[in-house]
Formats: C-alpha cells, sequence, structure tokens
C-alpha cells in the first residue's frame, strides 16, 4: 500500500494504491462548520443532489447510468463529525480488469454530474423535487423518533449538549426552504467547504489527477480547518433524569456521561481499552454482569462519542428492573475507577485493536476512513497504532475513569410493567 | 480433498467430506487479513416435529427451541464463557437462528487453530442444566420484546402467519413468551441429538489460510470425538396448500407513518429444470427489474406521493414455495397495494432490463468475491440448498438468454398473498 498526498489548492487529493482489491474506491468530502438551518441544508442537498441532475431527470436515470457502470455503487450523505458537518460522496466500482479501460474517466463523468452539474432552472433547484425530499425526509426522521433507543439517545444530546443543533428538532423547518435559498447555499458550500478527495485502489497516479483537474470544479482556495474535537466544560454535581413514556414493549435506558478533554492518546487508545472492559461487547463487564448474571436484558453497550468526549450505556430492559440496572451499571464503572478488574482484558482489549487495525485493511472504505481520521483528526497511522496500544497501562485507564461523569439518564418507558 | 477453481473469482474452493459425515469447504484468500469460519447445521425454527434419534416416535418441542439452543450452546461445562474464551484469541463468535438453519461462526486475524478448535468443541459439547436453561428465559424475553419494538418485525411476522396454513415458517423464529418460559433442559438435549449430528452439518472456512493446514486441524479435531452412528432425520411431513391461511390484517402501534406489507406466496414446485437458486437469481432479477430505483413502477410511486421512501423487497425460500415480500411506508395504502400488484402481474421484464440487471448480476458477483464474508456466505447458501457449489455460476449468468427467462417468468403464480397494514395508533 502506498499513500501519497497532493495539496493541490483548492482541495486535496490523496491516493491510496493498493492492487488487493477488485475495485476502485473515490470518497469525496465537502466539509463546513454550520450554523443554524445549515446543517439542514447538507442534509437536503445529499438527498437531492442523487435525485436528478441536468443530464439525468430522475434517480431511475441516475440509477440505470450507474448499473452501466458494471453497477457502480455509490452514495451520497451528510454526516457529522464533531464541529463539522461533510456533504460525503462514495462510489466504488469494478477495476479496468474486471471492467474496461474507460473506466475511470466514465465514474469520474459520473460524480461531475451528481456533485457539479445539478438540476437547477433560474438559479433554483427544482420545487417539485425538492417537496419530494422534504417529504422522504420528514418521514425518516419521524420513522427514527418512533425507535425507542433513537429517541432516548437524541434526548440525552438535548439535555447534555443543548448548543449542538440536531436535524430531528428542525422538522418544523424543512418545509421553509426554498429551491433557491438551497442553490444559493449549494453555491457557498462549493466555494467555503474545505475539500478532500480519497482515492483506493489499483490505480495510475496520474491518470487520477488529470480525471481530478478535469471533473472536479472547484477552484477556490480554502483556508486550513480548526479541530473537529468538541470540548465539554459544564458538569453536573448530581445527575439529571427523564422519563418519556412511549407505547412499546421494551423500555430503553440511555445513560450519557461527559469527560473531562481527552489526551490524544486517551482519544485514540485508552478509551478504546477502557470501553473493551466496560461494554463493548460479550466479554465486557455490563454484558457478563448485567445480561448474562442478572437476565435483565438482551442488549447492553457502552460506547464512545469521542469527537465529543462524551460516553453513552444503552441498553433495552423492562422497566420495572430501570434502578436495579442503573445500579448494576453505576456498580461496574466505579470498578473499573477502583481498578477493581481482571488486567487480562487490558491485553485482550490490545490484541483486539490490533486485529480491528489490521481487518481495516480487507476494506478499501475502511482504509479511507482511517486516512481520513489522520487528515482530519489528527489520528495515527496503521502501523503506529498497532505499536502505541501497547503503551496503555492499567493507571491510564483508571486516569481516564476519573474523567468521567455521570451527566443524564433518559429512560423510554414502554408499557411492559406487568409481572 | 478436492480443490475446484471457482471461475472469474480468481479463487479457489476446497471441499472434502469428513468421516464423521461433516462437509467441509476452505476458501483460501491470501491476500486477506481476516478469517471467517461457519458451522451450520440443518436445523431451524421451523423443525419442531420431529422423530428423535434415540426414538422412533415423533415428539412436538416448543416453539422457538432452535433459537434456545443457539444461545444455548454458549454454555460449558467448565463454566467458562464462550465468548472469555475466543477473546483470548481475539477473535468475534456469534450464531444465528433463522427459518432454514442455524449457524455459528468467528472471524478473526491469526489464530486459526485455536479459533478453529473452539468453535467445533463448543459447538459439539453440549452442556444444558435447569439453571442456564431458566437463567436464558429472561435474556431471551428481552430479545422478543426487542423485536416487538421494531413495527417491520411485527408486520413480518404477521405476514408469516397468515400466509402459511401448515408450514412451521408461521411462527416466529423466537418463539413466544409462552413457549421460551416452556422449553426444558430435556427438550434442548433432544434437538441437539438429532440435528447436531456432523453429517447434519457443514463447515465452511474462508480467508487468510492455508487449506492443507486447515484441514488438518479440522480432521485431527473431529477424529478425536466420538458420534453416534448417524440415523437419517424424519421432520413430520408438511403439506402445505397454495392459499395464504388469511389475506389481510390491520393492527395499530405508537408509531408515525403507516407501514404496508404485501407478501406473495408462489408455488414454485410446478415450474421444473431449474435449481432452486437459480430460479431465485432470476426472480430477483424481476423483482429488480419491476420494483427497484430503475423500475418505472418506483418512480411513479415516488412521483405521485404515494411512496416517500424507494420499495423493499426480498424473496424468501418456504419447502415448495417462494414468498415474495415487499414493503413501504404509505399513506395511500389502497394504491400502493394495487400499483404494486398490477405491475408484478403482468409478469414482465423488458430485454433492456434484463441484459441490464444480468450484467449488474455479474458485476456484485465479482465485487462480492473480494469479501471473505461474501464468499463464505456464497458457498454456504448453495451448499444448505443445494448440497453442492456450483463453480462456473458466471458463465451461467452469462449464457441465460432473454426468451428462457421471460419464460420461467411467465410461469409465477402471484394469485395468493397476503396483506399487512401497521397504523399509527390514534391518540
Amino acid at each position: 500500500m502506498n499513500y501519497k498526498k497532493y495539496e493541490m489548492g483548492p482541495y486535496n487529493l490523496h491516493i491510496i494504491k493498493n492492487d488487493k482489491f477488485k475495485t476502485n474506491a473515490i470518497e469525496i468530502k465537502i466539509k463546513t462548520i454550520t450554523k443554524n438551518k445549515e446543517a439542514l441544508y447538507i442534509q437536503l442537498l445529499s438527498d437531492l443532489l442523487i435525485k436528478s441532475t441536468n443530464k439525468y431527470k430522475n434517480s431511475r436515470q441516475l440509477e440505470i447510468a450507474s448499473e452501466e457502470l458494471y453497477n457502480a455503487v455509490y452514495s451520497l450523505s451528510s454526516k457529522v463529525s464533531g464541529k463539522y458537518k461533510i456533504l460525503d460522496l462514495s462510489i466504488s466500482f469494478l477495476n479496468e480488469k474486471y471492467a474496461d479501460e474507460n473506466i475511470v474517466e466514465d465514474v469520474f463523468k459520473f460524480i461531475h454530474e451528481i456533485l457539479f452539474n445539478p438540476d437547477v432552472h433560474n438559479n433554483a433547484f427544482d420545487e417539485n423535487r425538492l417537496n419530494q425530499v422534504k417529504a422522504t425526509l420528514k418521514d425518516d426522521l419521524k420513522f427514527n423518533l418512533d425507535i425507542p433507543s433513537f429517541l432516548g439517545k437524541k434526548k440525552l444530546n438535548n439535555i447534555m449538549n443543548p448548543e449542538i443543533l440536531d436535524i430531528c428538532d428542525m422538522i418544523d423547518d424543512i418545509d421553509d426552504i426554498s429551491g433557491e435559498e438551497l442553490y444559493n447555499y449549494y453555491l457557498e458550500l462549493l466555494k467555503r467547504g474545505i475539500v478532500d478527495i480519497f482515492v483506493c485502489g489499483d490505480v495510475d497516479e496520474n491518470k487520477i489527477k488529470e480525471n481530478v483537474t478535469k471533473y472536479i470544479e472547484i477552484n477556490t482556495i480554502k483556508r486550513k480547518g480548526v479541530s473537529h474535537y468538541i470540548k465539554q466544560d459544564k458538569f453536573r454535581k448530581r445527575s439529571r433524569s427523564t422519563i418519556i413514556e412511549k407505547d412499546v414493549s421494551q423500555s430503553s435506558l440511555n445513560i450519557g456521561y461527559k469527560l473531562n478533554t481527552m489526551t490524544n492518546f486517551e482519544t485514540q487508545y485508552t478509551s478504546y481499552v477502557y470501553n473493551y472492559i466496560l461494554g463493548s461487547g460479550m466479554n465486557s463487564l455490563l454484558f457478563k454482569d448485567v445480561r448474562e448474571k442478572h437476565s435483565l436484558c438482551y442488549t447492553i453497550n457502552s460506547t464512545f462519542a469521542r469527537l465529543y468526549n462524551i460516553m453513552y450505556v444503552t441498553a433495552g430492559i423492562d422497566s420495572k428492573n430501570y434502578k436495579k440496572t442503573l445500579s448494576l451499571v453505576k456498580k461496574n464503572i466505579k470498578k473499573i475507577s477502583e481498578g477493581k478488574f481482571d488486567e487480562k482484558a487490558i491485553e485482550e482489549a490490545k490484541e483486539f485493536f490490533k486485529a480491528g487495525n489490521l481487518s481495516i485493511l480487507d476494506s478499501q472504505f475502511g482504509i479511507i476512513g482511517r486516512f481520513v481520521s489522520i487528515e482530519y483528526l489528527d489520528q495515527d497511522s496503521f502501523d503506529k497504532r498497532g505499536k502505541e496500544i501497547d503503551k496503555v497501562t492499567k493507571e491510564d485507564v483508571m486516569k481516564l475513569a476519573k474523567k468521567i461523569h455521570l451527566d443524564t439518564i433518559v429512560l423510554v418507558k414502554g408499557s411492559d410493567t406487568s409481572e | 480433498m478436492n480443490k475446484y477453481e471457482i471461475k472469474g473469482f480468481d479463487i479457489d474452493l476446497y471441499h472434502e467430506t469428513l468421516d464423521n459425515g461433516l462437509e467441509v469447504y476452505i476458501i483460501p484468500k491470501n491476500n486477506s487479513k481476516n478469517i471467517y469460519a461457519t458451522l451450520t447445521t440443518r436445523f431451524s425454527s421451523n423443525d419442531i416435529e420431529f422423530i428423535p434419534i434415540d426414538s422412533n416416535k415423533f415428539v412436538k418441542v416448543p416453539l422457538g427451541i432452535a433459537h434456545f439452543l443457539e444461545h444455548q450452546a454458549f454454555e460449558q461445562e467448565n463454566g467458562k464463557p464462550i465468548f472469555e474464551l475466543f477473546s483470548e484469541y481475539s477473535a468475534n463468535v456469534n450464531a444465528a437462528t433463522s427459518k432454514n438453519y442455524t449457524n455459528y461462526y468467528f472471524n478473526s486475524i491469526g489464530n486459526l487453530k485455536e479459533n478453529l478448535t473452539l468453535l467445533l468443541d463448543f459447538v459439539q459439547s453440549p452442556y444444558f442444566t435447569d439453571e442456564s436453561v431458566e437463567k436464558e428465559k429472561g435474556i431471551i424475553i428481552q430479545e422478543l420484546k426487542m423485536n416487538e419494538n421494531n413495527p417491520y418485525r411485527v408486520a413480518e411476522n404477521i405476514a408469516a402467519k397468515n400466509l402459511f396454513v401448515n408450514n412451521n415458517m408461521k411462527y416466529p423464529i423466537i418463539g413466544t413468551i409462552e413457549s421460551i418460559n416452556k422449553t426444558t433442559k430435556k427438550d434442548l438435549y433432544k434437538c441437539y441429538n438429532t440435528f447436531y449430528h456432523p453429517a447434519n452439518m457443514f463447515l465452511v472456512v474462508s480467508g487468510n489460510i492455508d487449506p492443507i493446514e486447515t484441514i488438518n486441524i479440522i480432521k485431527e479435531n473431529q477424529s478425536s470425538k466420538k458420534f453416534a452412528p448417524f440415523k437419517k432425520i424424519i421432520k413430520k411431513e408438511i403439506i402445505e396448500p397454495d392459499n395464504v391461511a388469511k389475506e389481510k390484517e390491520v393492527i395499530e402501534m405508537d408509531i408515525s407513518n403507516p407501514i404496508v406489507n404485501i407478501s406473495y406466496k408462489v408455488n414454485i414446485s410446478k415450474i421444473k429444470g431449474i435449481s432452486i437458486n437459480n430460479l431465485y437469481r432470476w426472480c430477483h432479477l424481476f423483482l429488480a427489474a419491476n420494483l427497484s430505483l430503475t423500475s418505472e413502477l418506483n418512480e411513479k410511486l415516488i412521483n405521485e406521493g404515494i411512496l416517500t421512501n424507494n420499495i423493499d423487497y426480498y424473496i424468501e425460500r418456504a419447502g415448495n414455495h417462494f414468498i415474495i415480500d415487499i414493503s413501504g411506508e404509505t399513506n395511500k395504502i389502497d394504491q400502493f397495494i394495487q400499483e404494486i400488484d398490477k405491475q408484478l402481474k403482468k409478469l414482465e421484464t423488458s430485454e433492456n432490463d434484463f441484459y441490464r440487471k444480468k450484467k449488474c448480476m455479474i458485476s456484485n458477483n465479482i465485487m462480492g468475491s473480494d469479501s471473505i464474508f461474501s464468499l463464505n456466505n456464497f458457498v454456504s447458501f448453495q451448499v444448505l440448498y443445494e448440497n453442492k457449489f456450483d463453480i462456473d455460476r458466471i458463465q451461467y449468468i452469462k449464457d441465460m438468454k432473454y426468451k428462457t427467462y421471460m419464460n420461467l417468468i411467465k410461469k409465477l403464480d402471484l394469485s395468493n398473498k397476503t396483506v399487512t397494514i401497521v397504523k399509527p395508533k390514534n391518540v
């Protein structure tokens, strides 16, 4: 695997050459810090730009075009990465050996069509098309909010970080956005957004550079971005809890913790080990205690939102077991901060980390993802990660445990109270 | 051990049937880092009435027992949880139960011998106790309740109940709270001893492995174990009519948008001269041509505001029937059902669509061959349904003619269906 970065002014081109796959993968990221409704704009753009283009007048034609490219698999999505919102285009396609010699250029033409040749008339996106996209988005957001675990987590975030805007809370603003307003934002995003293009596969670098120059129509030179990470600075002395009633079979327990700002080493390594011990898998304290020993749940997990310095514990339970589950979670978290856990788990966590680090190499988007983390989040390379993880000690884990503060508990309470 | 080349994939497949009857398939892919192994038994949630290995009378076991057994298989005599043992070799282990099989699998980087031995050992050394069975009930009931929170899962279960008259596929894989509570250690052993014989199972190992080393590990492990002679498993014969049990059901849930599920029950036993996997493939193409994003119908339903999201569809095998399952979120329920029904019953695919989708099918196969997980699934499903592996499927797909395809499609009988509607509760 051979990685090269080309700083080309309006964008950075990252080429990761390897001949392991029968496909090539391209990911184009346009990132920006959003204010107010802008997060909603990016969401709508990610939905709208693949519904039609100037050449392909509906998603059917666009999809047929991708099928003609030996079924190139593409998606356009809006992603959140700490302070940034990202418009992300990914495409994976058979390489020349299995397709034909024009495939790379044809794919770039296709990308150009989606990102730079939108279906626009009189400086506005088509209102009908936009209305369809709005209706879908509203339905999708409502569907998500119907799922207790999603609802619980969203409520948790609202309480813990009210300043971070969630598009679920903007449902009522969706209808107000016009085709013209959105088109203006699209133009601004291309001007203002920081653009990175990642290409992974058995590709000819010159050919890629040529195609990028020809088909990626972005000309404004960008300033360097800022850190993606969000620090927590308001900690509660006493945790807060909220109950939402919903007519469902199983209750969803969501517990949120805030962390004093983690160091880069803690973010990349110690938090992984901590999470492994607490609740990331079937060998964790929570799984063994809450599920296997007390039979209180089928799923229980802890996860880190590392960019936000937040940790979650979630479980699907009967509401009558709410207090019991909560106290078991607290007990296990306390155990780690007191160092009362099997040190073998640290070594296992390290081995899992290394295995995961190598496992990523089996997926092109996995490989790209690692280089994105290096570019955006100041993280380490594959090789360095494989070595750095070994430096995590029990003291590191206990030190991190002391940074973790219980903040908010949300129970989505179902109609499961019958004994 | 026999070696075959999977044509068009640049990949070899090795096969051997061991003395105890276990079928072993090995797919080395040495530019991968991962190893993936799946151990599958032909025991599913459907198998609730059969003659146990040590008897000659039919018994009926509680619903959901295959799934219960899958949970309990992780219990070990020495008390050390299986998850912990695999963790020592950095492997992820899990299992799944469906209406057609139960399988156990791990993936890891390296440590082939340790993990493969663990997999075979834990599945082949059952240890169920009254306590472990009791303890598991609470966990499984929570899993059931989790499913009940998902309206799509709920719709799927109702559709199954209404589709079948006799076929046990009408029951949910997980069973019911009542059947879970009723399950005993004795029931579990009865099922285990009957269905977990190596001759009723197969093992597929793919990834960064050496085929000779792999088969030697497996042989060494298997030859050290004793198994009773295999007795052909007799399951209660079920004759399933073509009609559905109930044509429509409407329920309410605490959701925002109505969900509609249309399930067709299609008799395939009358379609001769084609394997079930190949028929499945062409039926899938038929659905893709008529319902996917490239179909005129999908475009129409979106444009007319009948759907806001694309149509979802899949096919399930059910004995002599294929179940074609279609769902969508819509406020215009009747229109949605009519439009889908009208379109499918035309039994049409344009020649253009056919050749384009066929090209996609070939691309998908090649793309899938980059993944040791897809490769493993390719082999497993063919072995499960046909007891063999088709090493030249790409050529078969290439050779398929439009006329032959249309002749097959015209034979699909879509006159039997059930409709399930999940409506938002009126508050």
